[in-house]
């Protein structure tokens, strides 16, 4: 397995967050929400984007520009869409994380409050 | 119907617009005013534009970064302006590399131009003030005073037409002090050029290495004529900003035995010497890299890479 495909902690956060947010709703603003909201820890738009540059040039997710919203003003986002070995990579990385806390007691339970 | 909307802080603003990578600032921006106006709505103005700040700061350095990761290709796609710039810019960063790998030789570089631009400029602003600039009358240049003082101590007012003509050649002795002035810089220039020269020899493999990449002598040339151009820029900067205070210092040294002490200053006439000596400094220390990269070429055996107007 190329090490190439272990992602880092914000990258995982990201790409779980595209997932989540489903094919339409994953732009800037939804995935800085999203990750701030769930993991309750201040997160930067910048470093979003800068995340999501590096994991569209993995080739893990592209990018597609929404129309102008149809009002005065409306502007084009920049979305986010994962890619099938984005997909395979998030996979493979939590799957990996998983294996090595399997059993331990750190108080996890899946879906658990903080 | 729609009331004045608040705007978010135009600083903040145009602070990410400056650091954020050309293809993004639109869609950055427009995904922060989307949140912004959210947020005046749910937490008031005032919360939304600390916000805007908070996210402006931390913002700043991942988009920098991202900036600098952008790969060349891209970074050519990014270029508007006439491609010489973008090679000039990237001498410029390679250059600020160079000067970051090799601390203290930039700075032992530095410290000399600087020392030795100092009180260059003193000295001439000194020189200037007492000596060169004319008083304030028409033809002050021919104004003179000239007295006699006897062996027996008495002051006479006149004096003989051949002794006259004994103390108009004695006039050379402002020229002197010029050159002695000069003699310091070139003293600076040559120890700044031993130094450059030693670590030149040291990057004879990487000149070597470019040329067989497909480098070509004149964009080799052209680098280290960056990496010297920024070099005295910094010494001469440098310098010049520490130069009136050594003139103060020369000053303090003849307290009362200067006359015309009050017309010391810094003018366009020394800034322009100044400028002068920095140049001079600046020649010496291409030179210096120049010479470094044909004697790499010599060494690289490379006869075809070599300009064919030397012996290499």
């Amino acid at each position: 397995m190329p090490k190439g495909d272990f992602l880092g902690e914000f990258e995982i956060l990201v790409l779980a967050a595209i997932e989540r947010l489903g094919d339409d709703g994953a732009y800037g603003v939804t995935i800085r929400a999203e990750i701030e909201h769930r993991t309750a820890r201040p997160v930067s738009i910048g470093a979003v984007y800068a995340t999501l540059a590096r994991l569209e040039q993995k080739g893990y997710l592209r990018f597609w520009i929404s129309d102008p919203e149809p009002v005065r003003g409306g502007r084009a986002r920049k979305h986010a869409a994962i890619t099938a070995p984005g997909r395979r990579a998030l996979r493979q990385s939590t799957r990996a994380l998983q294996r090595m806390l399997d059993g331990l007691e750190l108080g996890l339970r899946p879906g658990g409050q903080r | 119907m729609t009331a004045e909307r608040p705007a978010s802080p135009a600083l903040a603003r145009r602070l990410v617009a400056l650091v954020a990578p050309r293809a993004e600032r639109a869609f950055v921006i427009g995904d922060m005013e989307e949140e912004f106006a959210e947020r005046v709505r749910t937490h008031g103005a005032s919360a939304a534009r600390r916000w805007y700040w908070k996210q402006t700061m931390a913002s700043l350095t991942p988009l920098a970064r991202m900036r600098l990761r952008s790969t060349d290709r891209e970074r050519g796609r990014e270029w508007r302006g006439d491609p010489m710039w973008r090679d000039v810019i990237d001498d410029l960063r390679y250059a600020v590399r160079v000067g970051r790998r090799n601390p203290l030789l930039s700075a032992a570089v530095t410290a000399t131009m600087v020392l030795g631009i100092a009180v260059t400029t003193a000295v001439f602003t000194v020189v200037n003030g007492v000596l060169l600039r004319p008083l304030p009358f028409p033809h002050s240049e021919r104004v003179v005073r000239i007295g006699v003082i006897l062996r027996n101590g008495v002051q006479s007012n006149g004096m003989a037409w051949p002794d006259l003509q004994d103390y108009k050649r004695d006039q050379g002795m402002l020229v002197l002090l010029g050159a002695a002035v000069a003699a310091v810089l070139l003293i600076a220039s040559g120890n700044i050029a031993n130094l450059l020269l030693g670590h030149s020899q040291a990057r004879s493999r990487e000149f070597a290495v470019r040329s067989a990449l497909g480098g070509s002598q004149g964009r080799i040339r052209r680098q280290l004529l960056t990496e010297s151009v920024l070099l005295s820029l910094a010494g001469g900067g440098l310098g010049m900003a520490l130069a009136p205070l050594v003139t103060r210092m020369l000053i303090a040294l003849y307290p009362g035995g200067l006359p015309r002490v009050g017309e010391v200053h810094i003018d366009a006439t020394v800034l322009a010497a100044a400028l002068a000596a920095t140049a001079a400094a600046r020649a010496v220390v291409a030179a210096t890299g120049a010479s470094a990269m044909d004697s790499s070429c010599r060494r690289s055996r490379s006869r075809s890479r070599c300009s064919s107007r030397r012996v290499c």
